[in-house]
């Protein structure tokens, strides 16, 4: 294919992009994650070459049906047969994956989150080294289980791909879109500029009058990035391509791009994007008991705090997953509209505490100097978010199975897609989540999600006439397992099903 | 009180890398306690670093001995030689030339020989010493302690802001460990200081206007020539070894001390890079009229905490080495180095882009401040590339950043001076 230079209104090949770029497919509660050692490479490209046709695409609409979707560690690349100098153009953490340790220690991995302790994706893995994460979903169990089986008839032909352990079940909650702690989640995403108004997920509706489109312009002020932040191969939030791997030109890549910043390669990143994918556990019991103990320490106090409001302040969004900033006193019962700033109503913190949960990981416009520039920076540091619960939730209090499911585990698939992993998810993981200095807090992380054990003291809640420590709010997430992986896209799955070898 | 940055640049002699890059290990080890140099000893020292210079990009190997105190270079250099003379005699013994001892008099002749003067530097605290940063961060300590047990107590049920306040002044009034609270500190900087860096400002933009019938030629022919050569230099093609980041994130988002449950991080990283100036006499002229540019405004503008729009750096400077064929880069800022480059690339692209397009394999830059820094990807791995290790680090106050500096320095300033309403509002919310 000619080089054609890259403009900002190009249009978005969703064709040829795998659908998690478009969804999470709440629609299908029923998620499997099956990790995979390619045994047979031959057999391995043999199965790619005819799987490719069939994983789902972006382009297509919405499916009782289950779907396929597919990505690759960069071990798994290498083992698929792709030449060491094409390996040597993926970024830095995908080819030394998550686990390093100056990666550890700023993502908090240590203490609970030992990497040593991980499940899956831990540096003992020895022989069974995860090349291929095989995700399926669907509207049921059973149609799972039979996709499933389906699916593994046909990767483990030839001894291409073995699975490693168990998979692991992603499973929406009775109330979707809720998280283990009783929030929604996933309420703010980052939207790909350009894409086909059909496509998107978070707000289809088309706005209807003046004031409308007003508000939905409001909204796309904080959602709004370049594509290239989420997509390979597109133009990024700084006017550039982003710049993923790339393989020499033959006869193999006629579906393949020119890589316009690589002479004679071609651009196998395109329509493709880097995940990641973290098992995080949540101790439901310990933060209800946090939240309560916190909440009983205000009783008598000049303000006291009821529980349902120490855990929005740690969160920094209501159950519902209304924001404190519109909604400071109670929840409205409704999420309400994503298009709200910092800066204006709530600079200080008192609505919603600059260390909460949700204003650490998108502070928006937070800055006293220059909020529209604040607002800049931070669009280079979102990641759009496909992850879905696991685990069975914790029964209400009052009933009897509490024992036996108090110790089960339960928690969050992070799953998230980006261009750069190290401008996007790990600046997210050190410099705001787990950073004890952040926006001029003085040692404190993240109350919900922080490193486990967590560094330092107490979260701060802003308060007239003067600000509130909270203690005791931290230790609720630890991680279980975690990859880098490339996602690739369509035309790309077809050029690594062909590499010679 | 003046801040001063102090830069030694040695040569290192022929077959001492090896010797050298072991004690500077033990020095890094331990920075403020080590046997060598111990580092912890100094008052007056914000920060120090002992980097050895000696990867392709330098003639010869190089150690670069960088410090930011209080007080004078000519001061601290007698403190220094007198203090650590055995120490620094061991570190400088092999160098060419070398003909100092631990005898404090000859040892400081002879650095002050290889004392390198900042082409521009910055500086975050402007005009407040190691004890005052301390003193001040222990005020807010307290003050926090003693507001816990007040609202433990339930003693702060009902009050308004100006009876918070109230308390709060008077338990510092009260506290004996707190007494020099109750003195008015001296300015950040002081009229006379203000008043001579806008003086000379604007004798610079005077003589700029009185020659410029004289300059406007050169200026063009500069930029004709500036032009075809920004189209020309190479850039940077290959991103850096993976081995090389992997040593500099080594020394990086330490943890220096236990916290409460595991390692608490430390507030600031260091960064070092030692560039080759381009060739030629335009980058030879240009580059140190872009730092002397910037020297002056860093002076007026940049002297309440930030450095362009970036408020994370406490003392950084450029200067040029070698017979100025390299460009030496030092900091000292709070966060990763990923939040550094990012706030580099979104707030100051510019300015750095004036200076470090002078150097070599920049990114592509268009009439001198265009491009080059603003093109993230490339400028990253450029700053990466041309980074240079660590091997020794001090920071006298490992747990305040430069926003948290500031902020203990309000609370203190404005601890016993009259407040409106909206004034003590303010000032509570900086408790």
């Amino acid at each position: 294919m000619a080089q054609t230079p890259l403009t900002a209104t190009e249009e978005l090949n969703i064709a040829d992009m795998q659908g998690l770029v478009a969804r999470a497919y709440g629609n299908l509660p029923f998620a499997r994650y099956v990790f995979c050692h390619i045994g047979e490479p031959v057999a391995a490209r043999a199965w790619l070459a005819e799987v490719a046709g069939e994983v789902f695409t972006a382009d297509r609409s919405e499916t009782d049906d289950p779907c396929l979707n597919l990505a690759l560690t960069w071990e798994g690349l290498r083992r698929l047969g792709l030449p060491e100098d094409d390996l040597a153009t993926f970024p830095r953490p995908l080819q030394e994956g998550m686990v390093t340790p100056h990666r550890s220690r700023a993502l908090g991995d240590f203490g609970a989150s030992d990497p040593e302790k991980w499940a899956w994706g831990g540096p003992t893995e020895g022989e069974g080294v995860i090349h291929v994460l095989v995700m399926l979903f669907a509207k049921t169990e059973d149609a799972l289980d039979a996709e499933h089986a389906r699916r593994r008839v046909a990767y483990g032909a030839g001894g291409g791909l073995t699975e490693l352990g168990r998979p692991i079940e992603g499973r929406l909650l009775a109330s979707a879109g809720q998280e283990h702690f009783g929030f929604f989640d996933g309420l703010s995403q980052p939207r790909m500029k350009g894409w086909p108004r059909k496509q998107r997920s978070v707000h289809p509706d088309v706005p209807a009058d003046a004031e409308a489109e007003a508000a939905a312009a409001e909204v796309a002020r904080f959602e709004e990035v370049e594509p290239g932040e989420i997509v390979l191969g597109y133009l990024d939030n700084f006017g550039k391509t982003a710049e993923g791997p790339t393989v020499p030109r033959s006869g193999l890549t006629r579906d393949l791009r020119d890589a316009c910043w690589a002479p004679g390669r071609c651009d196998l990143g395109r329509n493709g994007s880097f995940l990641v994918f973290r098992q995080l556990a949540q101790d439901v019991p310990a933060f209800h008991a946090a939240v309560r103990e916190a909440s009983e320490a205000t009783t008598g106090r000049s303000l006291p705090l009821s529980t349902e409001k120490v855990a929005a302040k740690v969160v920094g969004r209501w159950a519902s997953g209304a924001s404190l900033v519109q909604s400071p006193d109670s929840d409205p019962g409704e999420p309400g509209s994503n298009g709200f700033g910092y800066a204006e109503h709530d600079l200080n913190g008192l609505r919603c505490p600059i260390g909460a949960h949700v204003r650490r990981t998108n502070p928006r416009d937070s800055s006293e100097d220059n909020p529209e520039a604040t607002l800049d920076s931070t669009r280079n540091h979102r990641i759009l978010r496909r992850g879905r619960p696991y685990g069975r939730p914790l029964p209400p209090a009052a009933s009897d199975e509490v024992v036996d499911e108090a110790d089960e585990e339960r928690g969050l698939l992070f799953l998230c897609l980006n261009t750069d992993i190290e401008r996007q998810f790990e600046f997210i993981q050190h410099t705001w989540i787990n950073n004890p200095f952040f926006a001029g807090l003085n040692g404190e992380i993240d109350p919900l999600v922080g490193a486990h054990p967590a560094p330092c003291g107490p979260f701060t809640v802003p308060d007239e006439p003067v600000r509130r420590q909270v203690s005791g709010m931290s230790g609720f997430v630890s991680t279980r397992g975690g990859a880098y992986l490339f996602l690739p896209g369509v035309a790309a799955l077809r050029y690594l099903s062909g590499i010679p070898g | 009180m003046n801040q001063s940055v102090l830069t030694i640049v040695a040569d290192v002699g022929p077959g001492r890398e090896a010797e050298l890059t072991a004690t500077l290990a033990t020095i890094g080890g331990d920075p403020s306690g080590n046997a060598i140099l111990p580092l912890g000893q100094f008052d007056q020292l914000h920060f120090a670093s002992l980097v050895l210079a000696d990867g392709p990009e330098v003639r010869t190997p190089k150690l670069i001995f960088e410090s930011n105190v209080d007080g004078t270079t000519a001061a601290w250099l007698a403190t220094l030689s007198k203090a650590a003379g055995g120490g620094l005699d061991a570190l400088f013994r092999g160098s060419p030339g070398y003909s100092g001892s631990t005898d404090p008099a000859r040892l400081q002749a002879w650095l002050a020989d290889r004392v390198v003067r900042p082409g521009a530097y910055h500086i975050g605290a402007t005009g407040r010493s190691v004890e005052r940063i301390r003193q001040e961060q222990r005020l807010h300590d307290q003050i926090s302690e003693f507001l816990a047990a007040e609202e433990e107590a339930g003693g702060l049920r009902g009050l308004t802001p100006n009876a918070v306040r109230a308390k709060v002044q008077a338990f510092v009034r009260n506290e004996p460990t707190l007494s020099w609270a109750a003195t008015r500190p001296p300015p950040r900087e002081t009229l006379a200081e203000k008043a001579m860096h806008r003086l000379r400002a604007a004798a610079v933009v005077a003589a700029a206007v009185v020659l410029a019938p004289l300059l406007v030629p050169v200026v063009a022919v500069g930029y004709v020539v500036l032009r075809v050569k920004e189209k020309t230099d190479p850039v940077r093609q290959t991103p850096p070894e993976p081995a090389h980041i992997r040593q500099l994130e080594a020394t990086e988002d330490l943890c220096v001390f236990e916290g409460v449950g595991g390692p608490t991080l430390l507030a600031q990283n260091h960064l070092s890079s030692v560039i080759p100036v381009k060739p030629g006499m335009l980058r030879a002229a240009l580059l140190p009229l872009v730092l002397f540019a910037l020297n002056l405004l860093a002076r007026i503008i940049f002297t309440k905490g930030k450095l362009g729009n970036i408020p994370s750096i406490h003392f950084a400077h450029w200067s040029l080495i070698d017979e100025r064929r390299h460009l030496l880069f030092v900091s000292n800022f709070d966060g990763s180095w990923e939040s550094y480059l990012g706030d580099f690339i979104d707030k100051a692209a510019v300015g750095l882009t004036a200076v470090w397009s002078n150097t070599k394999e920049f990114p592509r830059t268009r009439n001198l401040l265009s491009e080059g820094a603003a093109d993230g990807p490339r400028f990253r791995q450029w700053a990466r590339g041309s980074q240079c290790g660590t091997n020794a680090w001090y920071t006298a106050y490992p747990d305040l950043t430069m926003t948290a500096i500031d902020n203990d320095s309000a609370i203190r300033e404005d601890l016993l001076t009259r407040l409106d309403d909206e004034g003590t509002t303010t000032w509570l919310r900086r408790l």
